[in-house]
């Protein structure tokens, strides 16, 4: 007979076991898609929607600037979903959606290059409420990022825990930064780049650190 | 030799997770023989049993990370891996480390050693230094030695017995200035 009975640290393992629920991709899209109605509705019952959201979503402001951080949100959310089990899936999804979001950069930049507005629009640039704005994302990105953690990141086993913690900062980040674009009317590139987008890098880097965490 | 039956993990792993400790232990008692044979291949013989603990810990500790729709033995492979990798890992921070502080100095405490002895056999009759050094340093036996220079194994013990006497004054010596 073989040993494998008498294994007292088998014994132990067995004696630990409980009914325990695979990890269902539709707990993490839940969080996701509630932390965002949260938010959304938090900033604008506080705040308001902004005033022009009409002639913003004619422009195509809406499309560039709640689009380009849905795109972010929806990349770093294919990631962490890909990610969550110990068999690395690609995401090329998530390159995709990144890049599309570089291109969105590139494509307001060059826009403004052509115009022959550049450097009086990065010169002049109408900080506005950026603390609010900033901390805000901030804020909403750690306590989402708080509770994505709770319910999703430590339950899983990444076989790159540190990017997969990374990737659920910067989906923190997009989902606070596209629910307060709703009410923020400040739609400079630069702004968007200071204040929108560097959040959601500091969430992820923040990610990063407290990824190590996760190992296992 | 036990056949494992690799078909009913799959199943065993369903019913674990539902919370059947006998297919649990099962299941367990016979992944851990496929992963003693796994890390066999791939690491030194003394630290598959670590690597084994530590995989089974994995498996019970991340077990809610098992894709149900998907078969068994790639998510296995995967966590073995996992912890494979990070051994490794482990590993090249530990030599790092000591070739850093300790290594350094015990090399150079043997080398130090070593030319200590030299020049101490340097000192005796060429036939005394050459069996010390064939047993001392080289490690060979006193029958060995015997048989390679044509002498009694008894002659040798007591030309090393003498020797040693000898660079044990010497060393006496020294100390006593």
């Amino acid at each position: 007979m073989s040993n494998k009975f008498n294994d007292s640290f088998i014994d132990n393992l067995v004696d630990d076991l409980k009914p325990t629920r695979p990890l269902n991709i539709w707990v993490l899209c839940g969080v996701a898609a509630l932390a965002t109605m949260v938010l959304s509705i938090l900033i604008i019952s506080f705040f308001g929607m902004r005033s022009d959201i009409l002639d913003a979503f004619k422009a195509g402001v809406i499309l560039w600037k709640n689009g380009g951080l849905l795109s972010v949100l929806i990349a770093a959310f294919i990631f962490v979903m890909n990610n969550s089990r110990p068999i690395k899936e690609k995401s090329y999804v998530t390159i995709l959606l990144m890049l599309l979001f570089g291109g969105i950069i590139i494509y307001q930049i060059a826009k403004l290059v052509i115009n022959g507005d550049f450097i009086n629009e990065l010169t002049h640039i109408n900080f506005g409420a950026y603390q609010t704005c900033m901390s805000i994302i901030l804020v909403g990105g750690c306590l989402v990022y708080a509770v994505i953690w709770n319910i999703w990141l430590k339950n899983g086993a990444s076989a790159n825990p540190q990017m997969q913690s990374a990737m659920a900062g910067v989906l923190s980040g997009a989902i606070a930064a596209f629910s307060y674009a709703f009410h923020c009317n400040m739609d400079s590139i630069f702004y968007y780049m200071i204040c929108y987008v560097s959040p959601v890098v500091i969430l992820g880097v923040i990610g990063y650190i407290l990824g190590s965490r996760l190992k296992w | 030799m036990q056949i494992l039956n690799k078909d009913n993990w799959h199943s065993l792993m369903l019913s674990s997770l539902s919370g059947d400790k006998a297919n649990y232990r099962i299941l367990l008692g016979e992944v851990k023989i496929w992963l003693e044979a796994f890390f066999r291949k791939r690491v030194h013989h003394d630290a598959v049993d670590d690597l084994v603990q530590d995989t089974l810990l994995a498996i019970h500790n991340k077990k809610q990370t098992f894709d149900v729709k998907r078969e068994f033995m790639p998510w296995l492979i995967a966590v073995a891996r996992h912890k494979w990798i990070d051994r490794i890992r482990k590993n090249l921070r530990y030599i790092e480390v000591e070739l850093d502080a300790d290594f350094a100095t015990e090399i150079k405490t043997e080398i130090s050693a070593k030319y200590d002895v030299q020049k101490l056999l340097n000192t005796l009759p060429q036939k005394q230094a050459q069996i010390i050094e064939m047993v001392k340093l080289q490690e060979l036996t006193n029958e060995e030695v015997a048989e390679k220079l044509g002498l009694s194994v008894s002659a040798v013990k007591v030309i090393i017995h003498r020797g040693i006497k000898t660079m044990q004054a010497k060393i006496s010596e020294v100390s006593d200035v």
